[in-house]
């Protein structure tokens, strides 16, 4: 990392926390939790203005051009302070995704409107519970005089998203589309998330598109995905690793106040130790995301698999960590006001995202070469 | 190659760095030798590894060069050590190189250096460590071992027990208690030894791998000459401490459960028990997941000790995690052997041979050694927990059940 990114990591870093501090607290994630949208409308402006949805879009649409490298800052301040807006799934992907796409004035479009947080924009390309690649693609596209139809359906889709990049198959090749969310033919069945908002399983009804909303197909759109893929699992990995080091802090700083039997929690060994498990898996998700990073960077033949790793990783032991809590907490951890539980709620959604940890093991045991043990 | 030609060495690119130690190792190390994790050269072959390292300047890769050392740095020894491992070359206990010439660079005296050093270089002398006691294991500190001062010779009083190679060595250096006063860490006091000195009774203890490695060392009235005290009296614990950066890494190394995991790798491959053992495949799964993580995470702290940073922390991480890594895969190979995993020997599963119960059984005592897996836990929990700064990252929710009401 050179100086430059150091430099640039530190702006970012205490900017980002004094924006924060300022701005957010446990309170406003109970009203973000009751909210339809699952987000503060005021908070992703802020985030807007601050620079941050436009960190991964390039300088011609508006954005900071910046790398993965400093949106993981980001990641990390998210995990740490329960940041519950949907920055992963509803500006990094899209963001990132845009940026393999072949340039054009739809994507510039799309990318300005990533940028100026006008609306989250979701990508749509899963289709079946555990998907970590474009199979299967079923959703079809199909041509017409006046544009295309869109036919199919997709999954997992952030529910707030006011403009949709969906994935589909045209004439036996790969296709992206834009789809507005109010489109006549698409509908929609939500489920709602612990954290707030609503996970949408989408149909398209034969959705008339007009031609310009095709943003790009062939050969280049498998890519793509793992792309982003790739990048936004490292992302949400090092906020998983976050989330899971601030439920830790948190138990350990009840445990140093809490006595019971004359004597401080803090000290009896089978407490101490089961902390230091969770470290020890905390200690390997942050090595695992931090090789992710560098070999997503250097393009490795191995990155995917690395991002698959560090995803799986990180989801598990911030899931440890979030359980780790409730029961190291006794009763109160059960409690709501007490606010422990944010930690799993935020730790079971992100685990569970774009693939939870066996998906991705699977992923990383099927991208993975032999010649790494071989060597 | 020459001594003279290891300077070049630091300067080579990390890939002709590990391509010219393959070579050396392809054309020097005898067959009957390369057997990773299961076979321990003693006596004469030991000597003999460290003659033929000696002669093609690839002897102590860590030690200054005015001492006959490479004189690498720590990114190069870990290199060194990677490239060995991956080999599979069988290890050497080398005790002398390894533990006890740090301790004479750092305290040793000029003459206690001019002596000794040498001849750890050549394995002329062989070297033990008396550390444990019967009473004295995992709480070292509280050794017994007396050494009182008569004239020009400690009077040496006691017994050391899990004393590797024992039988085999010609010296060992020991931590005795030269004082009753203050806190037991400070009344020990490190000393060397002739082991063919009068008084000296070496009884091997038979292990679960049926190999007599490690001995019991009962010393009655045994004379070792004041000169051979190194360091300060009643400085033993601290002297004792001083070791090379690379070595408190090694402990932490992927390399054992690498090893196995490869073995599982090819096992799967070949087809073995695919239809039968449906599992193996998550097992294999979960264990190489495992594997890419604590690689990670060693290549993480091997950054940080070539960087000269602190890493002590992770040093007890890395040990916990890779050799709790190292006994699960050493387990799934014994379960993926089905039936046969109970049988002793080299294994024939499908096409593959393999020392099965062998390994299972030689990964037990890497959770005990070295500082057990309970007390790597205490020292993490003491980072953890009592040096926490308690400094609340997210601002608490204003109401909450009032904890204080009985």
């Amino acid at each position: 990392m050179s100086t430059s990114d150091d430099a640039i990591n530190v702006m970012l870093r205490d900017s980002a926390v004094s924006l924060l501090r300022a701005t957010h607290d446990a309170s406003r994630i109970a009203v973000v939790r009751g909210s339809e949208a699952g987000f503060d409308p005021e908070m992703w402006t802020r985030m807007a203005n601050a620079g941050w949805m436009g960190l991964r879009v390039a300088a011609d649409a508006g954005g900071a051009d910046l790398g993965l490298r400093q949106a993981v800052v980001l990641a990390d301040i998210f995990g740490a302070l329960l940041v519950p807006e949907p920055y992963a799934e509803a500006c990094l992907a899209p963001a990132v995704f845009l940026s393999t796409l072949p340039a054009s004035p739809a994507v510039a479009r799309l990318n300005r409107l990533v940028a100026t947080g006008e609306t989250p924009v979701a990508v749509a390309w899963q289709e079946q519970i555990g998907q970590t690649g474009v199979e299967p693609t079923a959703c079809r596209l199909t041509k017409t005089s006046e544009g295309f139809t869109l036919a199919g359906s997709k999954r997992f889709v952030c529910g707030a998203a006011g403009r949709l990049i969906v994935v589909a198959r045209w004439d036996g090749e790969l296709a992206v589309v834009e789809v507005p969310s109010e489109a006549g033919g698409l509908s929609r069945r939500g489920a709602r998330l612990a954290l707030g908002g609503e996970l949408h399983d989408l149909s398209f009804a034969d959705v008339a598109l007009p031609d310009r909303a095709l943003l790009a197909h062939g050969g280049v759109v498998e890519g793509a995905l793992q792309r982003m893929l790739d990048e936004v699992l490292i992302f949400v990995a090092a906020q998983l690793a976050a989330v899971g080091r601030g439920a830790l802090r948190t138990t350990i700083a009840y445990l140093r106040q809490r006595s019971q039997f004359g004597e401080n929690l803090s000290r009896f060994q089978s407490i101490r130790h089961r902390v230091v498990d969770v470290h020890l898996q905390l200690r390997l998700a942050e090595a695992s995301w931090r090789r992710a990073l560098r070999r997503a960077e250097l393009d490795a033949p191995d990155a995917s698999a690395a991002a698959s790793a560090a995803k799986a990783r990180a989801a598990d032991a911030a899931m440890l960590s979030a359980r780790s809590a409730i029961q190291l907490h006794g009763a109160m951890g059960f409690a709501e006001a007490t606010g422990i539980g944010q930690y799993y709620r935020a730790a079971s959604r992100l685990a569970a995202f774009f693939g939870n940890a066996d998906a991705h093991r699977r992923r990383f045991q099927s991208t993975w070469t032999h010649a790494e043990l071989a060597s | 190659m020459t001594r003279s030609d290891t300077r070049d060495l630091e300067a080579l690119a990390d890939d002709e760095f590990r391509a010219r130690l393959r070579g050396f190792l392809e054309q020097h190390c005898p067959p009957a030798w390369r057997r990773p994790l299961t076979l321990r050269l003693r006596r004469e072959d030991e000597r003999r590894w460290v003659h033929i390292l000696l002669e093609h300047g690839w002897r102590c890769p860590g030690w200054p060069r005015e001492w006959g050392g490479m004189g690498l740095s720590v990114h190069k020894q870990l290199i060194y050590r990677e490239e060995m491992e991956r080999f599979g070359v069988a290890r050497i206990l080398d005790l002398g190189a390894i533990l006890l010439a740090p301790v004479l660079f750092k305290y040793g005296s000029e003459v206690q250096q001019r002596t000794y050093l040498p001849r750890i270089l050549d394995a002329e002398d062989l070297w033990c460590q008396g550390y444990s006691e019967p009473g004295s294991g995992s709480d070292l500190a509280s050794l017994r071992t007396s050494a009182v001062l008569d004239g020009e010779a400690f009077v040496v009083n006691g017994q050391k027990i899990w004393t590797s190679h024992a039988g085999d060595a010609s010296h060992i250096f020991l931590l005795v208690r030269t004082s009753m006063t203050g806190k037991p860490q400070e009344g020990i006091s490190f000393l060397l030894a002739r082991m063919d000195s009068p008084g000296i009774v070496v009884r091997p203890i038979a292990n679960l791998v049926s190999d007599d490695e490690f001995c019991e060392v009962f010393f009655d009235s045994v004379r070792v000459p004041a000169a051979n005290l190194v360091g300060q009296l009643n400085q033993g614990w601290t002297v004792a401490k001083a070791l090379l950066g690379v070595e408190r890494i090694s402990t932490g190394s992927p390399a054992p459960a690498r090893l196995v995991i490869g073995l599982m790798e090819q096992l799967h491959r070949l087809g073995w028990q695919r239809d039968a053992d449906p599992m193996l495949g998550d097992r294999l799964t979960r264990l190489r997941s495992d594997l890419h993580d604590l690689t990670a995470l060693y290549e993480e702290v091997c950054e940080s000790a070539s960087a000269g940073e602190p890493f002590d922390d992770d040093a007890s991480a890395l040990k916990l995690l890779a050799s709790e890594l190292f006994q699960r895969a050493a387990d799934a190979l014994v379960e993926s052997a089905g039936e046969l995993g109970s049988c002793e020997g080299t294994l024939r599963l499908g096409q593959i041979h393999a020392e099965v119960n062998r390994l299972a059984l030689l990964s037990r005592p890497s959770t005990i050694y070295g500082g057990s897996s309970e007390i790597q836990r205490n020292i993490l929990a003491r980072m953890l927990i009592d040096k926490a700064d308690g400094r609340e990252l997210l601002r608490p929710s204003p109401q909450g059940p009032n904890v204080n009401r009985s």
